[in-house]
Order: structure tokens, then sequence, then C-alpha cells
């Protein structure tokens, strides 16, 4: 899906392959074990050598902390134009041998994959980020089996009832609905308090807050919390569901494509928060933004640029 | 102090129960009305209206809806 999305994309801003110096692929479902799936996607829109590729394994928070690293090597000179891949596949959706547990979590995770494509501009806007850890949560959101801590074992692929009585495998993803609603309430607000200081900014100066589509009750209590009007805070939750790294994109172009397309210096700030526990916001200014519509992948997935 | 009263009307609001009121004693989690759903509503009322988080952790340990009323009376002092 990423794929193909990029290929749009790159189409549209007429760049080719070889001028793209940089990309992320930033992603918890990535095509394989190794190799990296930035390389594998290098290979396919046939890039050149020059161009540094490298995955950055990140969930709900990714798309912040991929174009925060994208931004922050641009800085450095030798970058000019780069693609941040994001997005998530867990091969559920077009699935039909779904097993009790995917049954259960399809109302509320959706698939996609997304291309954002950012190039240097002398005196463009700067791009404003800070991003936030909590590792003492890491087991909120967790799946305990196939890594190097937990390898694969045949008993990963066996139901079982967890404390909660809650009945998974050992291959699925795990999640403390409480203690994720707790932490996305508390800090997230935090955070979008601190950007909105530390650049001088009011939530009137913004047009858009874009979150993490994670879910209603808890998008709503932040935005509450954050004193922020319900028109600036666009979702496609209830289109998509939660798509972790690809939902701020892909909230960006279903749902106000038409306010940002050949408008001048909108004022954006996202904000992606999850997994990790892993949080941030980053505020930008969208100058000739181009988005080709979203896509249909194969009549099962939804792609989107 | 926060007024037991008035904590007990939001939480009647919060798990939409009209037609008893509820006591401080009453264990929350063994209501029918009580689910992953209504804990978060909590949560949020609680946010909301006292301007207080409870940690998930903590939560675990509260019982009746004494025990929440007094768990929001520390964390504002």
């Amino acid at each position: 899906m990423c794929q193909v999305s990029a290929e749009k994309l790159m189409a549209e801003l007429e760049w080719k392959p070889e001028d793209i110096d940089l990309l992320i692929f930033c992603s918890q479902s990535m095509d394989y074990i190794l190799p990296a799936t930035a390389c594998v996607l290098h290979g396919k829109l046939g890039l050149s050598k020059n161009c540094t590729c490298f995955d950055i394994q990140m969930g709900c928070s990714g798309w912040v902390y991929a174009l925060n690293v994208a931004a922050n090597m641009m800085q450095g000179g030798s970058i000019k134009k780069a693609l941040v891949l994001t997005g998530e596949n867990e091969g559920i959706v077009g699935d039909e041998g779904r097993t009790e547990y995917e049954e259960k979590v399809i109302p509320l995770f959706g698939e996609a994959g997304t291309a954002t494509a950012i190039q240097f501009k002398q005196g463009a806007c700067p791009i404003e980020t800070d991003t936030y850890t909590d590792g003492s949560g890491y087991e909120v959101i967790i799946r305990r089996g196939g890594g190097c801590r937990h390898p694969f074992r045949l008993s990963h692929f066996c139901y079982r009832k967890d404390q909660y009585g809650l009945t998974h495998r050992a291959l699925d993803n795990e999640m403390d609905g409480a203690a994720v609603f707790v932490f996305g309430i508390s800090e997230v607000p935090r955070a979008i308090k601190g950007i909105l200081q530390r650049t001088g900014l009011s939530v009137d100066d913004v047009d858009y807050f874009i979150f993490h589509q994670a879910n209603l009750m808890m998008n709503e209590q932040i935005r509450k919390k954050s004193k922020i009007p319900p028109e600036k805070c666009p979702y496609s939750l209830r289109d998509f569901g939660n798509n972790s790294s690809a939902s701020i994109p892909l909230t960006m172009v279903t749902q106000i494509r038409e306010q940002l397309i050949g408008k001048q210096h909108r004022k954006i700030i996202a904000c992606g928060f999850g997994v990790g526990l892993s949080w941030g916001v980053i505020s930008f200014d969208t100058q000739s933004f181009v988005a080709p519509p979203p896509l249909k992948f194969n009549g099962l997935y939804t792609t989107y640029t | 102090m926060i007024n037991t009263n008035q904590f007990l009307a939001q939480m009647q609001e919060v798990l939409e129960i009209e037609d008893r009121t509820l006591s401080p004693d009453e264990k929350f989690r063994e209501l029918s009305e009580w689910s992953s759903l209504a804990y978060l509503s909590t949560i949020a009322m609680i946010d909301d209206e006292y301007n207080v988080i409870i940690s998930a952790a903590d939560f675990r340990e509260l019982q009746t809806f004494g025990d929440i009323a007094r768990a929001i009376e520390k964390r504002k002092a």
C-alpha cells in the first residue's frame, strides 16, 4: 500500500526516483523480520543508490516521529527530498479465515498505507516537534510472542485466558484500554499545551488539530481538555477506525483535503500517541499542499496518499 | 471535601441508572451497569468534574463508590 501511495504521490509531484534522498518507513507491520522494509520499498520504487533508507518501528506516534527525523536530517543540508511512508497492514481486513481475536478487533482497527513527501525549502516555516516517551508503560500495549525476548514457539498459537479473563494468543496484540485512556487524557493535552506555549501560538492561530484516531471517547476528552473547537478537529475514525501511524495523514487527506489544496499557509498541529508509551506533537504549515485522491487497494485494503 | 451525594448523582448519570439512588458502600464492579466502557466514562467524568485523573493501577484497588470519592479527595488535597 505504501508503494502504491508513494508512486501516485511522486507522479503528482513530478518527483523522479533519482531525486529522492531519504526514505523512512515507519510501521509495526514490516514485510519481513529482515531486511528493513524501507530497503524493499527502495527497490520497488527504483530509487537511487545514494538514497538513505531505514525503518522506524513505532506505532501510533510514528508519523510524528518519522516526520521529525526526516525534517531534522534535512537541516544537515544534504537531503532535499524525502519520503515518509507509514501505515499498518496486519492482513486482517481482507482475510476470510479470521481468528476469534481478529473478529473482535476488526471493528476497531483499519489498514492503510500512506506516503508523505517533504521538500527542503529555504525560508520555509519551521517544523516544530516535541516527542515524548514513557517506557515504564511498555506493557500497556504489547505483542508478547515472536520477538527475541520470547522467540516463536508452537504454544504462541494457542488461545489462553489472561488475568482479565480475555482469550487471545501470545501472537496477538494486548492492550490495557483503561491505562491507555488515562495516559492519553493526561499526557496529550499537556503536550499540546507545551507546543502552543513554546511556539507562542494560541488555539485560535491554528487552523487544524489532527489527532491520531485512537477512539472517539479518548479523542473527544483530549479535544475538550485542550479547549479546541470541534470544527478544528476532524475525525476519520468513523470511516476507517484506528490505523496507527497512518491515521494522521489519512485524516488530513480524507477530511480536510479540499481545505488544504491550493491554499497557502494552513497552520496544523498533529499529535500521535500510543504504543511505547510514546507520543509526539508536530506543528507545521502546509504550503502548496498536494494530495492525490485516496485509493482502494485490491478492492480490499484502502490506500491513501 | 467533595460532596458525596453530588458524586453519587454524577456516577448515576455515568452508569445511566434512573430508577434508584446509589450508596457509598455499594460495590460498583458488582453492578450489571458496570463495564469497561462505564469505567472509561467514569475516568472522563472525574477528570471533567474534579480535574483529577486516577491511574489504572490505583483504580484497580477501589471497590465501592465511597472508595472512588475518597481517592478523588486524596488527589485534590
